[in-house]
């Protein structure tokens, strides 16, 4: 399949109704809930990782206190993460879950190859990458960065790193485009996806 | 890990109960400014990094430490040390010199340049920060200012500030800014990165 951009219009309208359609049924919403959850979780959580693994997995603290742990790890929960940070990674770990949700619908009831895929890919590991204020450390991206003595590299984005979120939500848009394209021409319940080139 | 030789810090080790007194950043703590008892005694103690130009330092000392400070550190039950960590915008490291030159004069005066430096984040640049310390510190402070500046790079402040990024680097802090380290009864319990919660905080020290 030839991989067009979305440049007109009918091309956003056509990810939109492609995604109302299948998260309009149950088992695909609930799927993509579940997944932008687990999403935003290990985002949150792999920028705290030795409190994961002291307090959190291992430790002795009681099970309600783990709880607390990892709620106020979230955005908007906790003060982690600006407001602005923490839109952008919520925006991310929305769009994981719709993207990973069509992409499971093509799948599954299209019987096809996951068109698209290595878009969700992408997306997903720029959202890692940049989950949290890049400048002041987010845990991953410094870990990859100083693997090519380019640690500083970040501080020189004049947004401090939030450029990476931004990436991340352009992927996931063209994942899931190119997922929506390759349904062109079949049905979801019986509506037809197709909305005219 | 063994007492003191190795790192117990915020990069996904694991921190296994390392006394203070033998962790990278205990050594020579008491040369640092603290909140609260004195961190070798505190039945709790969160030993924390900090960059001055780093945007979630600010918001974790206007949110988080302001918080702990009411809550626990006024009634003797948490200490909170601070040491100035330049790893993140240029202009921190020249903003942490002044920091440690203000503080081996006066500490109050540290603490109140220290929330000078968050408050007001957008204003400095490499070029600009000195001299707008200098006179923050004229204004507000009864110190010698232009003293403090000349002293900024002695080769006493630059050590002092060299032992702090050593010591970050030991304990596994990296360039995460505000990395703290949370000790109860004296012993580490674990390591916290960015600007995390009261919550959090209080959690991971059976506050």
């Amino acid at each position: 399949m030839s991989k067009r951009l979305p440049t007109r219009r009918a091309d956003l309208r056509l990810i939109g109704r492609t995604l109302r359609l299948v998260l309009s049924i149950p088992a695909y919403a609930g799927f993509a809930v579940l997944t932008a959850w687990g999403a935003l979780t290990a985002f949150a959580l792999s920028q705290n990782l030795t409190l994961t693994s002291d307090l959190i997995v291992g430790g002795s603290l009681p099970l309600a206190d783990r709880l607390v742990l990892v709620v106020e790890q979230y955005p908007f929960v906790g003060t982690n993460y600006s407001a602005l940070d923490g839109a952008a990674l919520l925006l991310v770990v929305s769009l994981v879950g719709a993207n990973l949700a069509l992409v499971t619908y093509h799948l599954r009831e299209h019987d096809l190859s996951a068109a698209g895929s290595g878009g969700s890919l992408l997306g997903v590991a720029l959202g890692v990458l940049g989950a949290g204020c890049a400048a002041c450390g987010s845990a991953l991206l410094l870990g990859v960065l100083s693997l090519f003595g380019a640690s500083g590299l970040v501080l020189l984005l004049p947004l401090g790193g939030l450029e990476l979120s931004l990436l991340a939500v352009l992927a996931l848009l063209l994942s899931t485009y190119w997922v929506a394209d390759g349904m062109r021409g079949g049905e979801i319940q019986g509506c037809p996806v197709d909305i005219g080139r | 890990m063994g007492g003191g030789s190795g790192s117990s810090g915020s990069s996904g080790e694991s921190s296994d109960g390392v006394a203070l007194a033998d962790h990278p950043l205990g050594e020579n703590l008491a040369e640092w400014p603290h909140l609260g008892p004195d961190p070798f005694e505190a039945p709790a103690t969160l030993v924390v990094l900090d960059d001055p130009s780093c945007s979630r330092c600010a918001a974790f000392h206007q949110g988080t430490v302001a918080e702990l400070e009411s809550q626990y550190v006024e009634s003797g039950d948490l200490s909170i040390a601070v040491r100035p960590y330049p790893v993140v915008y240029a202009w921190g490291e020249p903003a942490a010199h002044a920091l440690e030159a203000t503080l081996a004069r006066d500490e109050a005066a540290f603490w109140a340049l220290l929330d000078h430096y968050f408050a007001e984040q957008g204003s400095f640049n490499t070029d600009n920060v000195l001299d707008q310390t200098e006179t923050w510190l004229g204004d507000n402070t009864d110190l010698d200012a232009a003293a403090v500046i000349d002293d900024v790079d002695s080769e006493a402040i630059t050590s002092r500030v060299e032992a702090t990024l050593a010591a970050g680097e030991e304990a596994g802090a990296g360039n995460i800014t505000p990395a703290s380290f949370a000790f109860v009864d004296g012993a580490l319990q674990t390591s916290l990165n960015g600007s995390v919660s009261t919550s959090t905080v209080e959690t991971a020290l059976n506050l």
